[in-house]
């Protein structure tokens, strides 16, 4: 009896904090002795400024990735947004609270499209996100000839570089869109229908609910966190380029993914947030050791791969824990 | 109790697929607080009936009525308003969400407009699982329950939706015995409250302990209603049956020869727990059995193409431990399989390539490709079968259904076996076709093949076969000869004990 008791603690250990957990504190560990540069008040501040772009990316991408899809364009959705609102900024002299809206509001619009494009047009999310990454790439590089867009006003930079009660701002960005996030996903009925679209969406619409529309509002929250994103990059550099946010869908959903939504119909803000917090510190201890970048690179992508392997494992160890449970 | 209005009342419903009629005049009702068991075989037309009371299809004729009330506009939001709730075999349930959120998913409780209360919801899923007898915590999440919980679960959704007509499709079929008793006294908790329940079941025994009514259905046609204290098991079964055999099948005689396939203990997955059967050279063996019983899943296993164990798996006279299609295929084995567009065929390849498509590499051993030998290994089929029309370059996406079996079959047999499994060699083809294919399968197995032939239409076991195995619930629950009664095979399929 006792043991069976201790397998059941096991086994509920398991499932309910991400396997990326404890990759992530044997990491910091290994960091920590190997560079006295890692466990420092600058570099956390400095992961946090930095890092708040791909948290707050990777809250939008759990919340496509519950109902069972993929957001392939918010990496270009979110340069778009910045190229947008600098524009504005610049051309149309809209004050700054202004240009933060047009950037939410764009990653809104996009974030719907790709809605639509997945519900009413039955394009698989793969592909209908890839073709919005295109549409918005080409629409950035467009809006000024592919080059960058500076001369932003000063007050613009506080963004992405202030500071509140000694905390950067884009830390205090990301503990809000956390917080939404886990709110929506917990505490609402909206929360229910996303989780429902994934895990069985046929038993939300015998429930009489319009499935087509909580999985479109899906992608356009996505596509504000995007927007959202965007606003703290562009205030950080100052400037606003088109390519800037390429590649980060895949590190988001990476991230994702580490983070325990493996399958639709499961994952958590918190698991996200997990999740990018991994890629994060690999890439700035990685960074901090002074490894050369092309192995840099080779390391990040075996490391991942480890990690979702060693994620997939217990996975599937819990499974039959469970089912020998059941006996 | 049945002085009352009928809470529902269905008249004269019809229903009309392309070339199908699935219900034709059929009248159903229902009263309060009654078990009305609906019954017959596979493809009677019960589903059908159900999915029309549930809006999910439209019927081409007839009237509902609830509680009286002619219902002119019926779909499935007005069905859901009537109190109609269905509980299917395959749970409409979240997995990994709690057991009170599957329960009002949809219909959550709120505070303050927005947020989920979660305490009131946690509390009258609590109270409402208690009102039917189950005690489970609403807090655990699906997947942690037990097949039968997970039921409750759904009827306790239903109630929450203030069902008053609650229609259980096969609601034992995977229920232990103490599952069943479970079931059965939240059942009888709900006609306690009133609820109409409209129960099927393929388990006759069942009949006389929950049900108040019987319906039987046949072809699509409604064949009596009775109390269940007028009739016997024997009599719904014979109202199942029914027909005569007016077919001709050309099938008259069979001398069997060594045994050309030998299973003993076969166990696959879930639905295959102990199949022993032999199949003998110039013989076809029907394989009877109810929809689920494993049939299907005991060919796959056979075949190779899921994961098994056996006692003894003997082919052509030699012994396997273990086998996989592509061993199978060279040994000798064919499957010719039931869903023939998923699993048979290549819908938009040429008639050519799929007819070549599992003797390339008997055609080909060297894995060059020669366009002659293709083609004309390909022509000689298309003549055999006469398959319309002879053009090698057409898409079988563009076959009739018949034309679409003749070239399963014909891709099979173009690798050669000596053993063939084949799947409902007939479902959904005319009646011409379907007698092509009878023919084939008889001079295939005069020339020695050894045939084993899984059917769920009676007549084609009854007159294909020259020996009957039956399954029931992944086992071999009887073996009959040619020539053995109907009623016999239904009621072993059914594990009605004689």
């Amino acid at each position: 009896m006792k043991l069976k008791n201790s397998k059941l603690l096991l086994r509920l250990i398991l499932e309910k904090i991400p396997t990326v957990f404890w990759i992530l504190i044997v990491m910091v560990v290994y960091f920590s002795v190997s560079s006295t540069n890692f466990m420092t008040l600058d570099n956390a501040i400095n992961l946090s400024r930095q890092g708040a772009i791909l948290l707050i990316l990777s809250l939008g991408v759990v919340v496509v990735k519950i109902t069972g899809g993929m957001d392939l364009s918010n990496g270009a959705v979110m340069s778009l947004c910045g190229m947008l609102m600098a524009w504005s900024m610049v051309n149309l002299h809209i004050p700054i609270s202004l240009a933060i809206l047009v950037s939410i509001l764009i990653g809104i619009l996009l974030g719907t499209l790709n809605g639509i494009f997945v519900t009413f047009l039955g394009i698989p999310s793969f592909i209908a996100t890839l073709g919005t990454q295109g549409i918005a790439v080409g629409l950035s590089l467009g809006l000024n000839n592919g080059k960058v867009i500076g001369g932003l006003p000063k007050l613009f930079s506080e963004i992405g570089n202030g500071e509140f009660l000694n905390i950067p701002l884009p830390l205090w960005i990301s503990v809000f869109v956390f917080i939404l996030t886990t709110l929506i996903l917990n505490q609402t009925p909206l929360g229910v229908y996303v989780y429902a679209l994934g895990g069985n969406e046929e038993a939300l619409k015998l429930s009489g609910k319009p499935a087509w529309f909580y999985k479109i509002l899906a992608y356009s929250y996505s596509g504000m966190t995007a927007g959202i994103a965007a606003c703290i990059l562009t205030s950080r550099n100052m400037a606003a380029q088109p390519t800037v946010g390429s590649g980060m869908e895949f590190e988001a959903f990476a991230g994702v993914v580490l983070g325990g939504s493996f399958i639709a119909g499961k994952g958590t803000a918190f698991g996200a947030v997990l999740g990018a917090l991994f890629i994060l510190l690999l890439r700035n201890g990685l960074n901090i050791l002074g490894i050369p970048t092309y192995l840099q690179l080779a390391i990040f992508g075996t490391v991942l791969i480890v990690a979702i392997v060693l994620s997939t494992l217990v996975e599937r160890r819990v499974q039959s824990m469970r089912d020998e449970e059941r006996e | 109790m049945n002085n009352h209005v009928p809470l529902l009342e269905m008249k004269e419903i019809s229903k009309t697929f392309p070339g199908v009629r699935a219900l034709d005049h059929v009248s159903f009702d229902l009263f309060p607080g009654e078990v009305h068991v609906l019954v017959g075989e596979n493809g009677a037309g019960k589903s059908t009936l159900m999915k029309v009371l549930a809006g999910a299809y439209a019927r081409d004729e007839g009237e509902i009525f609830i509680v009286g009330k002619h219902q002119p506009r019926w779909n499935p939001t007005v069905a859901r308003e009537n109190g109609v709730a269905m509980v299917y075999q395959e749970f409409t349930l979240l997995p990994f969400r709690s057991v009170a959120e599957n329960v009002f998913l949809g219909r959550e409780k709120k505070r303050a407009g927005l947020f989920l209360d979660k305490a009131a919801m946690h509390a009258e899923a609590g109270a409402l699982l208690r009102s039917i007898g189950v005690k489970v915590d609403t807090r655990m999440p699906v997947l942690e329950l037990g097949v039968a919980e997970q039921q409750m679960v759904e009827i306790a959704k239903a109630l929450a939706m203030h069902a008053r007509i609650l229609v259980l499709d096969e609601p034992t079929s995977a229920l232990s015995m103490r599952e069943i008793e479970q079931l059965f006294s939240t059942v009888r908790t709900l006609k306690e409250k009133g609820v109409g329940i409209i129960y099927i079941s393929h388990r006759l025994e069942e009949l006389k302990q929950i049900g108040d009514r019987v319906t039987v259905m046949r072809d699509g046609q409604l064949i009596g209603t009775r109390g269940i204290k007028e009739v016997t098991v024997d009599d719904v079964i014979r109202m199942m049956i029914g027909r005569e055999i007016n077919e001709l099948f050309p099938r008259n005689h069979c001398q069997p020869g060594e045994v050309a396939l030998s299973v003993k203990g076969l166990k696959s997955g879930k639905k295959v727990k102990d199949v022993n059967l032999q199949v003998r050279f110039g013989e076809i063996v029907g394989l009877s059995g109810l929809v689920g019983s494993g049939r299907t899943e005991t060919a796959r296993a056979i075949f190779g193409l899921d994961s098994m164990s056996a006692e003894e798996l003997e082919i052509l006279g030699k012994q396997y431990k273990r086998i996989d299609p592509s061993k199978a295929v060279d040994v000798g084995l064919g499957l010719i399989p039931e869903d023939r567009r998923r699993d048979g065929l290549f819908p938009i390849l040429s008639m050519e390539k799929n007819l070549v498509m599992v003797c390339l590499r008997k055609l080909f051993p060297r894995g060059i490709m020669r366009p002659a030998l293709e083609r004309s290994t390909a022509g000689e089929y298309i003549k055999k079968f006469d398959i319309q029309p002879p053009s090698l370059d057409r898409f079988v996406h563009y076959l009739s259904g018949g034309n679409q079996q003749k070239v399963v079959i014909g891709k099979w047999l173009a690798a050669k076996p000596h053993v063939i499994i084949i799947d409902e060699p007939t479902r959904g083809i005319d009646v011409g076709a379907k007698s092509e294919v009878h023919a084939f399968m008889d001079q295939l197995a005069n020339s020695g093949h050894a045939i084993l032939m899984i059917s769920s239409e009676m007549p084609e076991i009854l007159g294909m076969s020259d020996r009957v195995y039956v399954m029931h619930e992944g086992r071999v629950a009887g073996e009959f000869p040619r020539g053995a009664d109907s009623e016999e095979i239904l009621r072993c399929a059914m594990g009605v004990k004689q």
